[in-house]
């Protein structure tokens, strides 16, 4: 059912669109689509674990996709539940005949219009992070190739997930770490001009440039940056 | 956390537990861990030394772990100078791999050279942390013999770069995006240069990046550790000599 060109055509493009800078909502909406027009499901969702375990709905290709999600959270069942719970895939699993798996919510997602449901675990090591999820009708069937295609798509979802956590991550730690630096470096150079220019220690001058600070009310890096703008360069004759 | 490692399960357990084999010392947190990262690299690979500096080597930056607690001076070293493999690593957000200083491979560093060789530094290899296009230090490992690294010591060593980024990386938002404070701290090694810096623009009228630039000179000059001519300054007041007549020399010349 999925095509070999198709495939290799889609994932060329979604490794395209993570090298580039990429938002990542928007990449996992449009991975749900591609899930979606690949596999021939008629709903596709995106599911997260928060820090305390708690799934939430991430990106799905429709409402239906997202009102399916939804009612399993509210159900506390289903195969996306599962998945992530087990860490293992739920694959053609057929909803007529899940009623003892699933009790309430098999019923539910037959009602909806709905035959069979799949579940791929998002994996990083030996943690499940979320679950992709696709619904579709009895014709839905996947091969052991067609799953492991599927799987690749949950895992390109955890690879973008990842990779945007640690570029925020690792920026804020550069920025930050960068400004904690500078603003050291501008105080002990604002103490060396002070104390040269005044024929005191550097403590003293500490003290001073602190009280500057003070009875202005700014910040110290401010008023060191006050001390040493000028410094160097040509002056007044007089 | 981790996005681009090549390195397996089974590699990266074996990487931390070399780490944990290293006895923790007194320090604090992720300075402590790095620091012990740094031994079980060295020992690993069998080199003399290993650092990691956050930030440019030879800019703006703070050495926060090394091997052994003398080893720092290997990477201020390039910051002394302002030059050197490591901060290439940094500039090219690559690996620079220095068989031997001297050698075809040097990056052409006169005054890191003639330092770290004096130092009994042979051969260099620096290996920028970073995630994406985002740069936060380099992990450096020196040698006092020449030769590259095996095949399967760049493995090692590109692993520890990696596992030594995630640490950094993820300790900050673990923290709730706080600066690790023993990371801050490390910044204060150098104070006295900055303060030294900060005397010698105002008494030579000269920029703050000339000043490090003259700091720098005097102490390659002089065969001295940069933070030694600094200290001095400090303690003793400026006087670095005939200076200012050079430079007001100098000046006059040009007018001519």
């Amino acid at each position: 059912m999925i095509s070999t060109e198709q495939l290799a055509t889609m994932f060329v493009d979604m490794a395209d669109t993570l090298v580039d800078d990429f938002d990542t909502i928007d990449f996992l909406h449009d991975l749900t689509d591609r899930a979606a027009a690949i596999s021939g499901a008629e709903a596709v969702g995106l599911m997260l674990a928060d820090h305390r375990g708690r799934l939430q709905g991430l990106a799905s290709s429709n409402e239906a996709a997202r009102r399916l999600e939804l009612l399993q959270l509210h159900l506390e069942e289903g195969p996306c539940i599962d998945c992530y719970t087990s860490g293992q895939p739920v694959v053609n699993a057929h909803l007529s005949v899940a009623t003892d798996r699933w009790p309430r919510f098999a019923p539910a997602a037959i009602e909806a219009g709905f035959d069979s449901v799949h579940a791929f675990p998002m994996r990083l090591r030996d943690t499940v992070i979320g679950a992709l999820n696709l619904f579709g009708r009895p014709e839905t069937h996947f091969t052991a190739d067609e799953s492991r295609a599927v799987q690749a798509l949950a895992d390109i979802a955890t690879i973008a997930l990842l990779q945007e956590r640690s570029i925020t991550r690792a920026e804020t730690l550069t920025e930050q770490l960068q400004g904690a630096l500078n603003s050291r470096i501008i105080i002990e150079q604002a103490k060396g001009a002070i104390a040269q220019r005044e024929g005191i220690s550097p403590h003293d001058a500490f003290v001073s440039l602190r009280s500057r600070a003070r009875e202005s009310r700014r910040r110290l890096t401010d008023v060191a940056v006050e001390v040493l703008e000028g410094i160097g360069e040509p002056r007044d004759p007089h | 956390m981790c996005v681009d490692h090549t390195a397996d399960d089974h590699t990266r357990a074996w990487a931390f537990a070399l780490i944990d084999q290293q006895p923790p010392a007194s320090e604090d947190g992720i300075v402590d861990w790095l620091s012990r990262l740094c031994r079980a690299a060295s020992q690993e690979v069998d080199v003399i030394a290993a650092t990691v500096t956050m930030g440019a080597p030879g800019d703006t930056s703070a050495v926060v772990a090394a091997s052994a607690p003398g080893n720092q001076r290997f990477a201020e070293t390039e910051y002394a100078v302002g030059e050197g493999p490591a901060n290439d690593a940094w500039m090219l957000r690559r690996p620079v791999l220095v068989p031997e200083l001297g050698g075809p491979q040097d990056g052409a560093w006169p005054g890191y050279t003639a330092t770290a060789t004096a130092d009994g530094v042979v051969a260099v290899f620096a290996f920028p942390l970073q995630v994406g296009a985002v740069r936060v230090g380099v992990f450096t490992l020196y040698h006092d013999e020449p030769g590259t690294l095996s095949p399967a010591n760049l493995a090692t060593c590109l692993l520890m770069a990696e596992l030594a980024t995630e640490r950094l990386v993820d300790s900050h938002a673990s923290d709730g995006g706080a600066i690790d404070p023993s990371l801050e701290a490390a910044a204060d090694v150098r104070m006295e240069i900055y303060q030294a810096q900060g005397m010698v623009a105002v008494a030579l009228e000269i920029s703050l990046v000339d000043a490090l630039a003259t700091l720098r000179g005097h102490a390659f000059q002089s065969g001295r550790d940069l933070i030694d001519v600094a200290s001095e300054i400090v303690h003793n007041g400026y006087r670095l000599g005939d200076d200012r007549h050079d430079r007001n020399h100098e000046q006059d010349r040009d007018q001519e």
